[in-house]
C-alpha cells in the first residue's frame, strides 16, 4: 500500500491511471479549497460553487490522460475550473453576485486594535470591493482573482488563461484601474468614508 | 503641463510594480515625493492601496464545504469505464479471428480436397497443427454442406468483405494506437 501523501502529484496521476481510481481522493484533497475559492469567487453562491467544483474534478479525473507534467497541477485544474465556470455562464447567460460567502464561512477577521466602528468602516470597504470585482468583465476579474487572491504569478496566470504574459499583465493593470475608478466614483459620492 | 502628465503616467505604472511588490527603494522615494505634491495621485494610491490590501486579505482562502472529497469520489465510482486500448485491441483482434474463419471456410467448402493438399505440401511438418487445420477444414466443410445454401452465400459474403474489413481494422487499431500516444503526451 503506497503512502500517497508522499508521492508528487504527476506520481498519483500515474497511479490513478494505471492502477487505483481511488488514488484520485489525494489530489482531491490537495485541491479542494484551491478550485472551490476560485469558483466561490467566480460563481458568487456557495450552492453553486460546491457543485461546480465537484464537477470540475470529475472533469480533471475523466482527463487526466490529457495532463502534461510540463505545467504544475494547479495551473491544470484552475484551467479547466476558469474556463468551465466561463463556459457555464456562456450557457445561462446568468449574471453575477456579489462574494460574501467565502468570508461570511471564515467569519470576518477583527482587529482587536480597530473600534467597532472603523471595524464597520472596512467591512463596507471590502464588501464594495469584492461587490465591484464581481461587476467586472471575466477578463480582468480572472486574472485579478488569480493573481491577488490566489497568489497566482503572471506567468502561472498566462499558462492558465493561455495568452501571452503581456496581456495578462495588461488586463490585470487595466481590471485594477477599472477598480479603482469606479471606487472613486463611489468615494465622491460620499457614501463611503475611506476616500 | 504636460511634464505634470507624463509625472503621474510614470507614477501610476509606479503603483502598478507597487501592487505587484516589485518596487526599488528610489522608486518608492519617487512615489512619495509626487503624491505629497499631486492630489488626484495622492488619492489614487489610497484608493489603490485600499483595493490591494482587500484583495490580499487571508478570508479570500475558502474550504471547501465537509464531504466534498467523498462525493467527487462517489460520482467518480459512478462513471462507465473505458475499456482501454489493449482491450479494444483484443476485441478487434477477436473480430479478425471470426471474419478469417469465415474466409477460410469458403475456401474449404469450393475445394477441401486442394486446401488439405497445400497443408500437407507446406514446408514446415508441424503433426500436430496440420491435424489441427485438418481437422477444422473437415469439421466446417461438413458443417457448411449441412447448412445448404444460406450458409454458402454467407461465407462467400465474408470473403469478400474480409480484406475490406481487414484494412478497417488494421486502421483503427493505429488511430488508437496514435491517439493513446497524443494523450499520453
Amino acid at each position: 500500500m503506497k503512502n500517497l501523501h508522499t508521492l508528487s502529484d504527476y506520481e498519483i496521476i500515474r497511479l490513478c491511471i494505471d492502477e487505483d481510481q481511488n488514488a484520485f481522493s489525494e489530489i482531491v484533497s490537495r485541491y479542494k479549497n484551491l478550485v472551490y475559492s476560485i469558483v466561490l469567487k467566480m460563481m458568487g453562491n456557495t450552492e453553486d460553487a460546491n457543485d461546480m467544483a465537484q464537477e470540475i474534478f470529475i472533469k480533471a479525473y475523466t482527463n487526466l490522460a490529457r495532463y502534461s507534467p510540463e505545467y504544475k497541477f494547479s495551473t491544470w485544474i484552475i484551467r479547466i475550473a476558469t474556463n468551465h465556470v466561463i463556459d457555464y455562464r456562456r450557457k445561462k447567460r446568468g449574471e453575477t453576485v456579489p462574494i460574501e460567502e467565502c468570508e461570511a464561512e471564515l467569519g470576518f477577521v477583527q482587529s482587536s486594535e480597530q473600534t467597532p466602528e472603523m471595524q464597520l468602516v472596512k467591512r463596507e470597504e471590502s464588501q464594495t470591493i469584492r461587490d465591484l470585482l464581481s461587476d467586472l468583465p471575466d477578463i480582468y476579474k480572472i486574472p485579478i482573482v488569480l493573481y491577488h487572491q490566489q497568489g497566482l504569478s503572471y506567468q502561472e496566470i498566462s499558462d492558465i488563461i493561455q495568452e501571452p504574459l503581456s496581456k495578462v499583465k495588461n488586463r490585470i493593470f487595466r481590471g485594477r484601474r477599472m477598480l479603482k475608478d469606479s471606487l472613486t466614483r463611489i468615494g465622491r459620492g460620499g457614501s463611503y468614508g475611506f476616500l | 503641463m504636460d511634464s505634470y502628465k507624463t509625472d503621474c503616467t510614470r507614477i501610476d505604472r509606479l503603483f502598478m510594480n507597487h501592487m505587484d511588490g516589485l518596487i526599488t527603494a528610489a522608486e518608492h522615494d519617487e512615489v512619495r515625493s509626487h503624491i505629497a505634491e499631486c492630489a488626484q495621485c495622492s488619492e489614487d494610491f489610497e484608493v489603490y492601496e485600499t483595493i490591494r490590501l482587500t484583495l490580499s486579505a487571508k478570508e479570500h482562502v475558502c474550504s471547501a464545504p465537509e464531504g466534498f472529497e467523498e462525493s467527487v469520489m462517489q460520482k467518480i465510482s459512478q462513471l462507465p469505464r473505458s475499456a482501454g486500448p489493449v482491450v479494444n485491441a483484443a476485441y478487434l483482434l477477436i473480430g479478425m479471428l471470426i471474419i478469417s474463419i469465415g474466409g477460410l471456410g469458403t475456401v474449404f467448402f469450393e475445394d477441401i480436397a486442394g486446401a488439405l493438399r497445400r497443408i500437407d505440401a507446406f514446408p514446415i511438418s508441424l503433426p500436430a497443427l496440420e491435424a489441427l487445420f485438418e481437422n477444422i477444414a473437415i469439421y466446417l466443410s461438413s458443417f457448411i454442406a449441412a447448412m445448404g445454401d444460406i450458409s454458402v452465400s454467407l461465407f462467400e459474403m465474408l470473403a469478400q468483405a474480409q480484406l475490406v474489413l481487414l484494412l478497417i481494422f488494421v486502421l483503427l487499431i493505429t488511430l488508437q494506437f496514435f491517439v493513446y500516444k497524443y494523450d499520453k503526451a
